[in-house]
């Protein structure tokens, strides 16, 4: 079991139907269950995880995005978007949460930037 | 805090070193490894060069030299696994960019 | 530990762990058979547990581990039903484990 109280930053990058996804909210799970203070981030294709009206049950994949609804009952409230991402893409901040924060580049980075263990999926 | 960077595939091939740069910060250090030391003779190396002048940045001297890829001094520093290793112990944690 | 559930005369397929495979064949009446294979007698306050461990897992696609369903009950019942002093003296085998099985959900994946 982890003992220091680092700050855990879970860094998505891969798109809603891939199987690191699903790993990196399992992990970010994990570490909320052992209270871990655990932020989201969310950059490059990892933006669609975040994106609403997706229905994966279609190709038979367990709906993992509605899981992503109980984070706050693992104390993981910081959930972070890369706005460039979302342009660069075409997409709207409509999500299916809604607590996340979209930032720029910048703010993105030194938000990043403020944890100590930092795992990208 | 800061970050060593460590880019592992080819910015010819995957958007992972882009994503890289945006979040890289000055006082942060780019690893080039494996594939990663393609991005040398991209053209995004030079953006880097241009937003963080005097950020460090190395590249496994062998997976270079593997892959044919031609490096100035100037451009990156040529190291060995093991500094790597050390590398990772003077940064206050590490992204593996791949 | 039976690894097989008989309801109305039929065999409701279960793991080796006597986890229903499939939650949506789960009925209220499949709950105390599901306990009483752990020798366990459902009492109101199981009951309580268990029909909210289901309800989570309908909303959230998963089953709660304990530190998050105790969160999510503080939410509904309180803070007296949301300690896990409190939820262990009802499961004493792990209230993420028994009362998941005895709401005819999978066996919660991460163990805590």
């Amino acid at each position: 079991m982890l003992t220091s109280s680092k700050k855990i930053a879970i860094l998505n990058a891969s798109s809603t139907i891939n199987e690191a996804s699903k790993e990196a909210l399992d992990a970010a799970l994990i570490y909320g269950s052992y209270e871990q203070t655990t932020s989201l981030f969310f950059q490059g294709e990892g933006v669609r995880q975040l994106l609403n009206n997706q229905n994966v049950e279609i190709v038979s994949i367990k709906d993992y995005l509605k899981t992503m609804a109980a984070l706050e009952f693992y104390d993981i409230e910081n959930i972070y978007a890369c706005k460039a991402s979302l342009a660069e893409r075409g997409l709207k901040e409509e999500f299916h949460l809604d607590n996340v924060q979209v930032l720029n580049s910048d703010d993105f980075s030194k938000a990043l930037h403020q944890h100590q263990v930092i795992l990208r999926f | 805090m800061t970050i060593l960077h460590v880019q592992r595939t080819s910015a010819f091939d995957k958007n992972d070193f882009a994503q890289c740069i945006a979040t890289i910060q000055s006082n942060d250090a780019l690893v080039l490894i494996d594939d990663g030391c393609y991005n040398l003779t991209h053209s995004m190396f030079n953006t880097l060069k241009n937003q963080h002048p005097d950020i460090k940045i190395f590249h496994i001297d062998d997976h270079a030299q593997a892959r044919a890829v031609k490096i100035e001094n100037s451009q990156s520093q040529p190291i060995a696994m093991a500094q790597l290793v050390e590398l990772t112990f003077e940064y206050d944690s590490t992204i593996t960019w791949q | 530990m039976t690894t097989v559930l008989e309801y109305n005369g039929k065999v409701i397929p279960t793991d080796k762990h006597g986890y229903l495979i499939d939650f949506t064949q789960w009925n209220e009446e499949m709950a105390p058979l599901l306990a009483k294979s752990d020798n366990m007698e459902l009492t109101e306050a199981h009951w309580e547990i268990v029909r909210f461990v289901r309800e989570f897992y309908l909303t959230y696609n998963t089953s709660p581990a304990i530190r998050a369903l105790t969160k999510a009950l503080k939410t509904k019942f309180g803070e007296d039903k949301a300690s896990s002093r409190y939820l262990f003296r009802l499961f004493p085998d792990g209230p993420a484990k028994q009362a998941t099985k005895y709401a005819g959900l999978p066996k919660p994946a991460r163990c805590l």
